[in-house]
């Protein structure tokens, strides 16, 4: 498996964990735990971004690290 | 007309109306009532039954003594909540029985209990030795509460320095297979929401005898039939381990790549799952 498809799972596999957090941060009915589930939220976006900011410059600047 | 027409007449006029004066002399449960309350009503019930059995041939009369104990009683409540000086008058103080660990020999003898006595008290709140118990105080309704010293009181998670998720009341949806429409709006969620969760476990509402939502939205279900298997929800579980293993997959790309820039990406974002997962540690 090259990497930018090692990358690709990670960033689905953190995509499904962002979208669990966020249900959480909606349905909790206590106020901390909503902010605590709301700032998790925030921080795996950031992650997601930053990781398919990376994917994209493997794409296009480093083809030899994908698929052989 | 004949007596037992009167009786029956008379019976039934004051069981209503017994029920409606018990309501609204309030709520108050007899086991934690101050001794007067107890009397107080003692004396309605008896009134009641007297004037039934006509033993009070003026049912008038009856009525009157009636209305005198249980409206006195309302308004000494209302001028108990008013004042302080006068609750402690109508319904006692409470006594202190133990105070730093010395039992106060005085105020025993105030309140005519006996050295037995309180340490049958104690030992129904636990405290078998004296010296475990830091303040013991006897309330005005006759219980005894008791403080154990700090070392002798059981282990919470601020003791340990454990941080643990706020929850709250959870609300019940479904109750002998009826769905509660009101507890679900007071969620904010509708009989649809709880008939798509229900599909999720494959169940159907007639065979569930209890559900309930807890504070992170979870439906949890009791089902007639016991030896049906209902899914667990491992939801909080997958996350958890999910980002466990995003994390470690950052940790590893940030070792086998060349590039810097990317490196330290990787590397500040693994750190920061890490943090995350301590966080979120005990709410999952």
């Amino acid at each position: 498996m090259g990497v930018d498809s090692q990358l690709k799972s990670t960033i689905a596999t953190l995509k499904g964990v962002k979208a669990t957090l966020h249900i959480y941060s909606l349905q909790s009915s206590h106020s901390d735990s909503k902010i605590i589930f709301k700032d998790a939220f925030d921080i795996t976006t950031q992650i997601t971004d930053q990781l398919e900011n990376r994917l994209q410059v493997l794409k296009l600047e480093e083809p030899q690290y994908q698929e052989q | 007309m004949d007596n037992w027409i009167n009786i029956l007449i008379k019976s039934s006029a004051l069981l209503i109306g017994s029920l409606f004066l018990v309501r609204i002399m309030g709520k108050k449960s007899l086991t934690s009532a101050t001794p007067f309350t107890f009397v107080n009503y003692i004396v309605v019930s008896i009134i009641v039954a007297l004037i039934v059995t006509e033993v009070v041939t003026n049912v008038a009369f009856g009525l009157v003594a009636l209305g005198v104990w249980v409206i006195f009683p309302i308004l000494i409540d209302l001028l108990s909540l008013k004042s302080k000086g006068f609750h402690d008058l109508i319904h006692g103080r409470e006594t202190i029985l133990v105070k730093q660990g010395k039992i106060m020999e005085e105020n025993l003898m105030d309140v005519r209990l006996t050295g037995e006595e309180l340490l049958r008290e104690l030992r129904k709140k636990n405290a078998f030795s004296v010296s475990d118990v830091e303040f013991a105080i006897l309330e005005a309704t006759g219980d005894i509460h008791v403080l154990m010293k700090s070392e002798k009181t059981p282990i919470t998670p601020s003791h340990l320095g454990i941080h643990v998720s706020p929850i709250t009341e959870p609300q019940t949806v479904i109750l002998d297979g009826v769905a509660l429409n009101e507890s679900l709006s007071s969620l904010g969620k509708t009989p649809h929401w709880l008939k798509t969760e229900l599909e999720k476990i494959g169940v159907s509402i007639d065979n569930v005898f209890l559900g309930q939502v807890n504070s992170f939205g979870e439906l949890y279900v009791d089902l007639f039939n016991d030896a049906t298997k209902i899914p667990e929800n491992t939801t909080r579980e997958l996350l958890w381990t999910n980002l466990e293993k995003c994390q470690a997959d950052l940790l590893r790309y940030s070792l086998e790549t060349q590039n810097e820039g990317a490196k330290n990406m990787y590397h500040e974002n693994s750190r920061q799952i890490e943090e995350l997962l301590k966080k979120l540690k005990p709410y999952l």
